[in-house]
């Protein structure tokens, strides 16, 4: 292919951009126009301000129907894997919390225990936290009351 | 590919700050590898919103050895530290907070190497 300095003179090329600026060129005539006054040297008011405007109206163009699918693609990609990651994470969940409301699993002495016994076990393994937790309460009031009462006498003995 | 996995790592992040999981060393006790342990009684309870697992060992100071450890590891992680003995035997409890909930971490220990051991909170405080 030839350069576009050897296929036109700065005249056609300004008349060109004359006809450019009056909006009477089609689209593929515009587009060879951009390409000619890319790649040339091509230097006067005129072409200058063609090229601006190119440059302008270039970003002002509406996203053509490819960019669109384009766009379209990545959201359809972009959902996929949003509902590859939480599905993983729901089944993830589903088997870590696999027991349902009032379900009870119990193993003793290596052997799998009957529900019946499991929930026994369960009641009464609740049963013994509930008085450790009383155990820790209590231990901790009284050292808070110990506490309290140091710090009474610091402040009387001042 | 690689806008692909930067969308798939992005996802995976919020996700992962929205909840996480406690992913505490006392948990593994409850993995299953006692399970077939003649010296223990397992049992796993969820009930109203709350999930409770318990442990109770007979003479097998290993086991609670084991659990020791992995509360001293979740201790730094506590709000709430209690070490405690009396004539029963030795009292260690923890308090963890995760995703706004609270988790109590309670082992007692006998002193003939028995002891029980349990992890209880609301389901929200384990997702």
């Amino acid at each position: 292919m030839k350069h576009p300095e050897n296929q036109f003179t700065i005249e056609e090329v300004e008349k060109l951009c004359q006809l450019y600026q009056e909006c009477q060129l089609s689209i593929l005539e515009e587009t060879e126009l951009e390409y000619v006054l890319m790649q040339s040297d091509f230097d006067s008011p005129l072409i200058n301000d063609t090229k601006e405007l190119m440059a302008v109206s270039r970003l002002c163009k509406p996203k053509t129907a490819k960019s669109r699918k384009h766009i379209g693609t990545w959201a359809f990609r972009a959902a996929a894997c949003a509902a590859i990651v939480l599905s993983s994470h729901a089944v993830y969940h589903k088997l870590w919390h696999n027991l349902q409301n009032g379900d009870c699993i119990a193993y003793v002495a290596g052997e799998k225990a009957s529900a019946e016994e499991a929930h026994k076990i369960a009641e009464a393994d609740v049963a013994k936290m509930q008085q450790f937790m009383q155990v820790i309460n209590e231990r901790q009031a009284q050292e808070k009351a110990k506490v309290e009462q140091f710090m009474n006498q610091i402040n009387r003995s001042k | 590919m690689k806008r692909l996995a930067i969308i798939l790592l992005y996802i995976a992040t919020a996700i992962a700050a929205v909840a996480k999981p406690p992913k505490l060393n006392v948990e593994n006790i409850f993995d299953g590898r006692f399970n077939n342990n003649k010296s223990v009684t397992i049992s796993i309870y969820k009930n109203n919103g709350n999930y409770y697992r318990g442990i109770t060992i007979k003479d097998n100071p290993d086991i609670i050895k084991k659990i020791a450890s992995a509360i001293e590891k979740d201790a730094p992680r506590a709000s709430n530290y209690c070490d405690h003995k009396n004539n029963d035997g030795q009292y260690t409890s923890l308090q963890i907070v995760n995703n706004g909930e609270v988790i109590y971490i309670g082992l007692q220990r006998d002193r003939h190497g028995g002891g029980f051991f349990f992890i209880q909170g609301k389901e929200k405080a384990f997702k």
